[in-house]
């Protein structure tokens, strides 16, 4: 009765996330009653006491320490009840103790999952389970993995041994126990003894004890980010769908080649370099009307011509690579702006629309943007230009003000200077200055950068009305305000923008060279090894490209014979610790175990997925031998199937998308945590 | 109870709760005038409050107070002024009244703390400034100058932007440390160039003998000295000044530019760049600090919410104990 109770209180208290393996959350449920298990749900404050520490949440040496053996607890029948209510695949397991070993791996097969036997705190291999006595890793754990396996696919029998299957899932399964202290209680650290009773909890003091002094319920795991240098962009183009499914060979590939490689680029930057100068020897040609010029003429007409198109074409090219991603980049954007506007005086040429010679003359000058484009082609001018925007997008609230004060001083210095604008006499030289909005705006500029301001003042002052006073101190306080504060608070955005930003940058620049030599020592690394060991090094094994490769070869042939081995390594390790730091990341402890869940449950459905297509594709060609029945089957089941790894993928896609809202430290994006743990593909 | 739902539900309560640690410390209810008068009307009190702090209300003001700067410049314009005087005069008034309102409501709200903020203070200043030009009869002659004047100080009206943006707010109080700096630079500046000003007098400014016009008196002295400061035309007045025959008066010049120009006006700037330098740093590390207080509010959420739990699994399990023996209580009664 009891248990009961205490089952179902466990299961309406929503302590963990549904349809977990009930096995692990059991343990709290048994004879320790609510206590336990609202202890293991709810592990208390660790020393979040301590106030303003700031460094995240204080996991320190925080152990799951009411974790109980599942043993005693799905014995319940209300387990099994909420196992199935859950809507996992799995039906209820009477025997707890090799589903709680069937995590378990004998250590010969686990090939990833290796690390974690070792790191347990004895370094053993056998886990006793309290009440169970000693269980036999080797055989019950077979089968019951296999058993544990089967329940979704009964109907399709594993032939092979569990364990050289699903190496991934396995991998996942480890994980989670290593994450979650599970070692050191199958070590029998918290066994069968009951840790806590409700008692417990009614006490106050005890209690808050109870609370304090274990951490929040948020487990830290690491996560290894798998940096893939190797991938390079036109590694990245390639793979893209795009290309992979055309049907016809993929221009988009040459376009890019071409638009890639160095002989282009450096051609392009000819070309506008002789663009500008057959523009400047054009304006200097173009007046004089001498017979003997009129093929040079000709000639630089046609150069220029020749010019535009193969800039048109160089964006075209761009287009074939990928419209929307021109669009995007917004150098790209810059360089077709350009481009339009300065071909819009040809068009307008050859429309026919020559009346506005004027304006014919000023439009001809647009020729001359095409120069511009080489903002865009080398990396330090881009770079500088970028730096300038950021500062600039800085310093807009300072213009804002700036403009404010601007329109401030604008309007009272037209009424403050009316009789000095109004005035008949002839003799002043800068009556127009504060006649209407325009000029006064013009005239504040003026005086902003502070030339010939002593002269103005001393031409208002020849108008007896005007008083000496005002206009004085409007012009010495907009010097004041303007030039002398304005003008050093715009330096000094500047320079503070430009040291952050060349900070940056160098941070930048060390990181990446941090990052090679890492690569270049694993490399070494890799390339001494195989050596040693005599193995042949296949294409496929070497994920580097061949031009990479050959640079690293070389590279290896001088250095490993130079120093021992000791000395080598220690030169690499500094390098190797800065770069492979691993990103810590919090998250609550029932989402990381549903999303270990789900993750290992893939795995089990990809593999699954997997097989269908093979069954689709092997039944597909022959409709009229086999019968209907087993056909309509196959595609029903197979959607189901895909059904299910879909909404696997999206609970998946949910949980992440939940903890990004409600992590307490998500300091990295959840679809870089998906692609970093080692079990998706 | 479906604990999917209840999970996801928690963590939104979670969020609410932080919410409500930010908001509390905003607003203080102050239910008394002075000491021991209270407030009879403070339901209405509260919901002009509500209403002051509306962003809907920040958005009409700027929105009045662009249309004030727009009027303005065009009153500037003659023409524009002789067509349609009727209108802007009226806007104008209508805009009076609107700024008038607002001050009413924010000193109704909280009268004594009113005067402590300073844009409250700029508001009462530029509202009398406002006034002005209904305090003088505009057909007199003998006003004009001073309409001319009064007229150019509306032009205040536009510096109210500032106060609606919480960036420029900001900004300002940022630019205003600054400003202390280099008012300290500027003085030193002054103090530079009255001491040269009393030695140009006596060099060169005799009447009879001297340049009186650029060096006769104090004022004069000044400005001569000002422009040799910001560089501009210096070197007509150092031609002036040969004409007189101070041929040695270029020492004089150069010496006092190469204090005044090269050392205190670039001082300026290194000591501005200095500040904002640290103001930055400052700035960053307050929003780093109110990360980290963010976080640790969201933790105590957390650990609020795992208490709140265990409490009523305490009281679920009190309850399935207490329950079977309800009954005999039953029985017995």
């Amino acid at each position: 009765m009891a248990t009961a109770g205490r089952g179902q209180g466990r299961a309406g208290s929503g302590v963990g996330p549904p349809g977990s393996w009930q096995p692990w959350q059991r343990r709290g449920g048994g004879r320790a009653g609510a206590g336990g298990g609202a202890g293991r749900g709810r592990r208390g404050a660790g020393s979040h006491g301590n106030g303003g520490e700031g460094a995240g949440p204080a996991l320190g040496a925080g152990r799951a320490r009411d974790f109980t053996a599942p043993t005693s607890s799905a014995r319940s029948a209300p387990a099994g009840r909420s196992l199935r209510r859950a809507g996992t695949l799995r039906p209820a397991r009477p025997r707890p103790a090799p589903e709680l070993v069937a995590g378990t791996r004998p250590p010969e097969a686990l090939g990833a999952s290796r690390g974690w036997v070792r790191c347990s705190q004895h370094g053993t291999c056998s886990y006793p389970t309290g009440g169970q006595g000693r269980v036999r890793l080797q055989g019950k754990s077979g089968s019951a993995a296999a058993r544990r396996r089967s329940p979704e696919d009964a109907s399709q029998t594993k032939v092979s041994s569990p364990f050289t299957l699903l190496p991934r899932a396995d991998a996942i399964r480890s994980k989670l126990i290593y994450t979650f202290y599970l070692i050191d209680h199958l070590q029998g650290l918290s066994h069968a003894i009951p840790r806590h009773n409700i008692q417990d909890f009614l006490d106050p003091k005890k209690q808050r004890k109870l609370m304090f002094t274990d951490h929040h319920q948020l487990v830290r795991f690491n996560i290894t980010p798998v940096r893939n240098t190797i991938i390079t962009p036109e590694k990245r183009l390639r793979n893209r769908i795009q290309v992979r499914c055309s049907r016809w060979p993929p221009l988009a590939m040459w376009a890019s080649w071409v638009l890639n490689s160095t002989i282009f680029k450096s051609f392009i930057i000819c070309l506008i370099f002789l663009n500008m100068l057959v523009l400047m020897i054009k304006s200097e040609v173009m007046d004089k009307m001498d017979a003997s010029l009129v093929s040079l003429k000709l000639i630089l007409e046609v150069t220029v011509w020749v010019i535009l198109l193969i800039f048109i074409m160089e964006i075209l090219l761009n287009w074939i690579v990928s419209f929307r991603g021109f669009w995007k980049s917004s150098w790209n954007v810059f360089d077709f702006s350009v481009t339009i506007v300065s071909v819009i005086p040809e068009f307008l040429d050859l429309t026919g629309i020559t009346n506005k010679i004027a304006a014919m003359r000023l439009i001809r000058a647009f020729r001359i943007l095409r120069t511009l484009k080489l903002f865009s082609k080398f990396r330090q001018v881009r770079v500088i230009i970028l730096a300038i925007a950021k500062t600039l997008k800085a310093m807009t609230f300072i213009l804002l003000l700036l403009v404010v004060f601007f329109s401030v001083f604008a309007v009272s210095g037209i009424f403050f200077f009316e009789s000095y604008s109004r005035s008949d006499r002839t003799d002043l030289e800068y009556s127009m200055y504060f006649r209407d909005l325009p000029n006064t705006l013009v005239t504040l500029f003026i005086l902003f950068t502070m030339d010939h301001w002593y002269a103005l003042l001393q031409d208002t002052w020849k108008i007896p009305e005007m008083n000496k006073l005002i206009s004085s101190l409007y012009i010495i306080l907009w010097l004041l305000i303007g030039s002398f504060m304005f003008r050093n608070f715009f330096v000094a955005i500047m320079v503070t923008n430009f040291q952050t930003i060349r900070s940056d940058l160098a941070e930048e620049v060390k990181q990446i060279e941090a990052q090679k030599k890492a690569d270049l020592f694993k490399i070494q690394i890799r390339e001494s090894r195989s050596q040693a060991s005599g193995l042949e090094v296949g294409p496929g094994a070497e994920a580097p490209p061949s031009a990479q490769q050959l640079e690293y070869k070389v590279v290896v042939k001088q250095s490993v014979k130079d120093l021992d081995w000791e000395t080598y390594i220690h030169q690499n390790l500094q390098s190797l610790v800065e770069v492979n730091e691993d990103g810590q990341v919090v998250w609550p402890s029932d989402s990381l175990f549903r999303y270990f869940e789900l993750l290992e449950q893939l795995q089990h459905n990809l593999e699954e997925r997997k097989r269908l297509q093979h069954y689709a594709a092997v039944a597909a060609p022959a409709p009229l031998h086999s019968t209907r029945a087993p056909q309509a089957c196959l595609p029903c089941s197979l959607g189901v199937r895909m059904q299910a790894n879909c909404t696997m993928v999206g609970m998946l896609e949910h949980l992440t998308f939940s903890n990004k809202q409600a992590g307490s430290e998500a300091t990295q994006e959840p679809a870089s945590k998906l692609q970093a743990l080692p079990g998706l593909c | 109870m479906e604990p999917t739902e209840s999970f996801h539900q928690r963590r939104l309560v979670s969020n609410l709760v932080v919410e409500n640690f930010k908001s509390s410390s905003d607003s203080d209810v102050k239910h008394t005038l002075f000491w021991q008068f209270r407030r009879r009307d403070t339901e209405f009190c509260a919901y002009i409050r509500r209403l002051l702090q509306n962003p809907l209300l920040n958005s009409v003001m700027i929105s009045i107070i662009s249309l004030n700067a727009v009027f303005l410049g065009l009153e500037t314009d003659y023409a524009i002024k002789l067509n349609s005087y009727a209108y802007l005069e009226l806007a104008d008034l209508i805009i009076i009244s609107i700024y008038t309102t607002e001050i009413l409501l924010k000193f109704y709200v909280d009268p004594l703390n009113y005067w402590r903020s300073g844009y409250n203070l700029f508001d009462v200043l530029l509202l009398l400034i406002a006034y002005l030009p209904y305090t003088i009869d505009k057909n007199d002659i003998k006003h004009y100058r001073t309409w001319n004047i009064i007229n150019g100080f509306q032009a205040l009206k536009i510096l109210k932007l500032i106060s609606y943006n919480r960036g420029m707010r900001s900004l300002i109080t940022a630019l205003g440390q600054t400003v202390k700096t280099v008012i300290y630079v500027l003085v030193l500046l002054f103090l530079l160039m009255f001491i040269f000003a009393i030695l140009g007098y006596g060099l060169y400014g005799d009447p009879e003998t001297g340049d009186s016009k650029n060096w006769g008196n104090l004022a004069s002295a000044l400005f001569t000295l000002f422009c040799l400061v910001t560089v501009d035309g210096w070197t007509d007045f150092q031609d002036e000044l040969d004409q007189y025959g101070f041929s040695a008066s270029r020492a004089f010049t150069i010496v006092f530019i190469l204090l005044g120009f090269f050392l205190f006006f670039n001082m300026s700037i290194g000591v501005v760049i200095m500040n904002i330098q640290d103001s930055t740093q400052n700035y960053e590390r307050e929003l780093k600090a109110e990360k980290q207080a963010a976080l640790q509010a969201k933790k105590q959420a957390i650990l609020q919410r795992q208490q709140e739990e265990v409490n009523m699994l305490i009281h679920q399990q009190i309850w399935l104990r207490v329950k079977p023996e309800m009954p005999k209580h039953s029985e017995r009664s």
